[in-house]
């Protein structure tokens, strides 16, 4: 009889620290959790990266600027209207391959670039376009796996835009995707 | 009073339960030291690894590179950065920068892509550094693009 009492004690005992280790385990994760958390491994360079392409295509003498073939000189807010036309009308891997080439297959950076003039339809060219269809839905976070995946930066440029010896004021918007 | 009075007596009369409370206690410091132990030495992993530095300075040669590339006309430019106790060798290949250390395995290298234009040649090379810095210097002509010791 005395034994049985004893046993009660005891497995009440342990009903009792059950809760207390689980909280003990939560707080051990938890400091666990918090320590990985402020462990940086990586460097996000995206916004940098999308600025720096941003600039080759404006700088480039195989970018989208208009380009002096007897001075060798970049005009770089000058955009050259028949060059962006054929880059928008032609392969849309066109650009991928000159002012920024990051070889047969580029997973760092997209971009879509809009030339709008008063009074004229807008003009699209695509840097990277594949990579760039796919990546547009997952900046929205209403998309799987979207808002965070891949980030989108936007710009906006006033330019001229060229057309023979016409020079006529315009702006070039950048939704570069990284 | 009483209920104090009451307390006491189930402490010195219920040695059984005191020992199990104890063994709890015991049982719950020794868990909380593992977990902190494991955890330091986590820790401690992380600072002895060079896997952020080889990182970063991927990251940062081939953000430069592609700086270099965007800026018009001649270009030189020297690179410095503190490397610590490391000596790493910074190699520049086609659409990439690889950093690693002296001997390492080809799994541990870190490499970063970077964006070459066709007009612009880029001299591909590899530069070993001393223990505790890296130093390169870039410099871009018209139409090419070296690096150096």
């Amino acid at each position: 009889m005395k034994l049985g009492k004893k046993r009660g004690v005891i497995s009440g005992e342990v009903v009792f620290m059950i809760p207390k280790l689980i909280f003990l385990t939560a707080v051990l994760f938890a400091v666990v959790i918090l320590v990985k958390l402020f462990i940086i491994t990586t460097t996000d360079i995206r916004r940098v990266e999308s600025d720096i392409l941003i600039s080759r295509l404006l700088y480039s003498p195989n970018g989208l600027s208009y380009f002096d073939n007897e001075l060798k000189r970049v005009y770089p807010a000058v955009i050259d209207l028949n060059k962006f036309k054929q880059l928008s009308a032609g392969s849309p891997n066109q650009l991928d391959n000159g002012a920024a080439a990051y070889g047969s297959d580029n997973p760092i950076i997209a971009a879509k670039i809009t030339l709008k003039q008063e009074g004229s339809k807008d003009i699209d060219v695509f840097y990277n376009k594949d990579r760039f269809d796919k990546w547009e839905p997952r900046t929205l976070s209403s998309v799987e796996g979207g808002a965070g995946s891949v980030q989108s930066f936007k710009e906006q440029r006033y330019v001229l835009a060229k057309d023979g010896d016409k020079l006529s004021p315009a702006i070039l918007d950048f939704n570069v995707i990284s | 009073m009483s209920s104090k009075k009451r307390g006491l007596q189930i402490i010195f009369s219920n040695r059984r339960g005191m020992t199990n409370e104890l063994f709890f206690n015991i049982f719950e410091l020794v868990l909380a030291f593992i977990v902190i132990l494991a955890l330091f030495n986590f820790v401690n992993g992380v600072v002895k690894q060079t896997i952020f530095e080889k990182d970063y300075l991927a990251r940062d040669l081939a953000l430069l590179v592609s700086t270099l590339y965007a800026a018009p006309g001649q270009v030189t430019y020297s690179y410095n950065e503190n490397s610590k106790d490391s000596s790493f060798v910074s190699a520049f290949m086609q659409n990439k920068v690889e950093v690693y250390e002296k001997g390492e395995a080809e799994q541990s290298r870190i490499s970063y892509p970077f964006a070459e234009n066709k007009n612009i040649m880029f001299r591909y090379n590899s530069l070993e550094n001393d223990k505790g810095a890296v130093s390169i210097e870039f410099h871009k002509s018209d139409n090419s693009i070296s690096v150096t010791k």
